[in-house]
């Protein structure tokens, strides 16, 4: 497979103001700490991970929407971060992205049609009328809406619909990465399987990689081929979808997978979950050595003083433990 | 039997500048005393409305009709002072959103106390040995000092612990949960489950858990109800609804939802279409239009909800002709 997206070493620190009145002093909030990743041609990568865990910010930073503090975003080996504005603007044919919120990420003003339009006369202002148009009836009928609704308003559809539009417009450029940022979240269970399967058939029918930005991972299961798992702007683990499943490595995602709930009254109350304990530690303040040993079962004092490295093993499974072997 | 909460008939409709929206129609629904129950539906299906009306906490252009019998004395009937006296005490409620549950500007010591002062009278001194026990048992470390915080000093799955513990001071004889672990992320849902969990298993109380995680169900739930378009289509024991489905509409979501404990690699059976309009719901079935087995006499008559065995209610045609 050949890899379309190559991420080396992303950080993201956003200063924020702390302190007093008289002793105010401006510290960094790192959000993404050195987190390195691989995207291939056609292939969806999962990135899971607890609120605060850098994810979205992860999506943006690679798409330039937030500036990385250091580190490469190398598209197709061209390093995004160094690109002027004009440039970056031009690349964002490929790479497209699609939140959670599908409502209040649409123009409230625009129809459907003018909607998905904007991204085509923004890359290419000469687009003939009729060719723009024949690409959004070709969009939409893609996504499963019907080109009879291209004179309607956002407000007009479901949340499932509007979700739709988002896509349709992502897609209408043909790019080569979308970054899916909570897609299905703010969807009820029945419209997420719709979605879920839609971004499955237009990857497949369209060779697209996609990003899968998530907190559920029974979707991220469904969906993806590899995933990250995340946790304060840090990788914990890195591997691809059955082997993290079947075996996860890392504390943190052995303790994800256990508290998924499971649709089954007598698996789900004879299963044991691993209850970690405590909450997310602030992020202005993140624990020494290992981020996630405040709430680790394995923790030992290696883990307070050093930081895991990320090891590589044999079958390309990442993990960034000290103990992942105990 | 002992029965805690009764719904006869109960029915809920809105007022809105584009006519009548019917919320919750015609719902019968006993729950008794120890019980778990869980109340299973989409967004506007009518599961919050549904016992938001019977503690009289409806928007100001709600209506409600019918009966919620609680302890035998119907709450639609009650006046304001009446319902202050029980909610709160008798019955409990806690919501999806905990930040804005709380008073900002109180300790959270001193909103826990009041409970028990306004409701039993007791001194402070002895509020307080209650809510020291209480907190305890939500597993809340640092008692002491948590007490004299504020709320936004908490994090999210603590604060929904708070709610937890100032939903229970009482000893209530039921406690609505409305999506308590919704907001928050796996690791703490987990937590929190496991505390309703020891709740259950200490506690007389019965719990209504209002979900759409089938997951959350599953785990915790003895019964479970599951409503559509204002209207409950299902009522089964938690082991039935899961292994043997009744209403195509829970046998949809069912199928529909990627699970951890099977990997398919085709795609998900989604459920088509759209949920229903509740201005304007059909003659038929609410489900017919994105039914796949629905025949005819879905779209032209509504099925009753019929009693298919002592435990399991279901209203569906395709049941009166099997």
């Amino acid at each position: 497979m050949k890899t379309v997206l190559k991420v080396e070493n992303l950080k993201v620190h956003f200063p924020i103001k702390a302190g007093g009145f008289l002793n105010s002093k401006i510290i960094p909030l790192r959000a993404v700490d050195g987190v390195s990743f691989e995207v291939g041609a056609g292939e969806c990568l999962g990135v899971v991970g607890e609120s605060g865990c850098g994810k979205s910010t992860l999506g943006r930073a690679v798409l330039q929407l937030i500036k990385p503090t250091d580190g490469k975003v190398l598209w197709l080996g061209e390093n995004l971060c160094d690109l002027p504005r004009e440039q970056m603007r031009q690349k964002r044919s490929n790479l497209q992205l699609v939140f959670q919120d599908p409502l209040s990420s649409l123009n409230p003003r625009l129809t459907v049609a003018e909607i998905i339009r904007e991204p085509l006369y923004a890359t290419d202002p000469t687009i003939g009328r009729e060719d723009a148009d024949q690409r959004i009836d070709e969009i939409m009928k893609a996504v499963g809406l019907l080109p009879e609704m291209r004179n309607r308003y956002p407000h007009e559809f479901s949340g499932g619909q509007c979700q739709r539009i988002a896509i349709a417009r992502a897609m209408v450029l043909k790019p080569k990465l979308i970054i899916c940022d909570e897609p299905v979240s703010s969807l009820d269970v029945s419209i997420q399987a719709q979605i879920i399967n839609l971004l499955r058939r237009l990857q497949k029918e369209y060779g697209l990689s996609l990003i899968f930005i998530s907190h559920d991972l029974s979707v991220v299961r469904h969906l993806c081929h590899r995933v990250m798992v995340l946790y304060l702007g840090r990788m914990m683990e890195l591997a691809d979808r059955d082997s993290l499943f079947a075996k996860p490595l890392h504390p943190y995602t052995q303790a994800l997978i256990s508290a998924v709930p499971i649709p089954d009254p007598a698996k789900e109350r004879a299963k044991g979950t691993l209850i970690l304990s405590g909450d997310l530690p602030s992020p202005l303040n993140p624990p020494s050595g290992c981020v996630f040993r405040t709430r680790c079962l394995k923790a030992t004092p290696k883990c307070i003083k050093e930081v895991p490295t990320v090891e590589v093993l044999e079958n390309g499974h990442q993990i960034a433990c000290h103990h992942w072997l105990k | 039997m002992d029965t805690v909460l009764e719904l006869e008939h109960l029915t809920v409709r809105f007022d809105t500048k584009a006519g009548n929206v019917s919320a919750v129609t015609d719902l019968n629904l006993t729950i008794q005393r120890g019980e778990c129950i869980g109340i299973v539906g989409e967004s506007g299906s009518g599961k919050s409305q549904t016992f938001l009306a019977s503690l009289g906490l409806l928007a100001g252009n709600g209506k409600t009709m019918g009966r919620a019998l609680f302890r035998g004395q119907d709450l639609l009937k009650m006046n304001r002072d009446e319902l202050d006296k029980l909610r709160g005490d008798r019955v409990t409620m806690i919501f999806q959103d905990s930040g804005t549950s709380l008073t900002p500007h109180m300790r959270i010591g001193e909103q826990l106390m009041e409970v028990l002062v306004a409701h039993k009278g007791h001194a402070p001194d002895v509020a307080r040995k209650r809510v020291l026990e209480v907190m305890e048992s939500m597993r809340i470390p640092d008692i002491e000092k948590r007490l004299t915080q504020y709320p936004h000093e908490f994090s999210g799955g603590m604060r929904q612990r708070v709610m937890i513990a100032m939903a229970l001071v009482c000893q209530p004889d039921l406690l609505i949960a409305d999506e308590p672990t919704t907001a928050l992320d796996v690791t703490v849902q987990a937590q929190i489950l496991n505390l309703f969990r020891a709740l259950k298993a200490h506690t007389k109380s019965s719990i209504v858990l209002i979900t759409h995680d089938l997951g959350v169900v599953a785990g915790l739930c003895d019964r479970v109800v599951v409503m559509y378009g204002g209207r409950m289509v299902e009522e089964a024991p938690v082991a039935d609804i899961f292994a043997s489905p009744k209403h195509p509409y829970t046998q949809g979501l069912l199928r529909c939802m990627p699970r951890l404990d099977q990997l398919l690699d085709t795609d998900l059976e989604a459920i088509p279409g759209q949920p229903p309009n509740l201005q304007k719901l059909p003659k038929g079935c609410a489900f017919a239009e994105r039914c796949t087995q629905a025949i005819e006499r879905c779209h032209t008559e509504r099925p009753i909800l019929r009693q298919l065995s002592p435990t399991r209610r279901a209203a569906c045609h395709l049941l009166d002709a099997a």
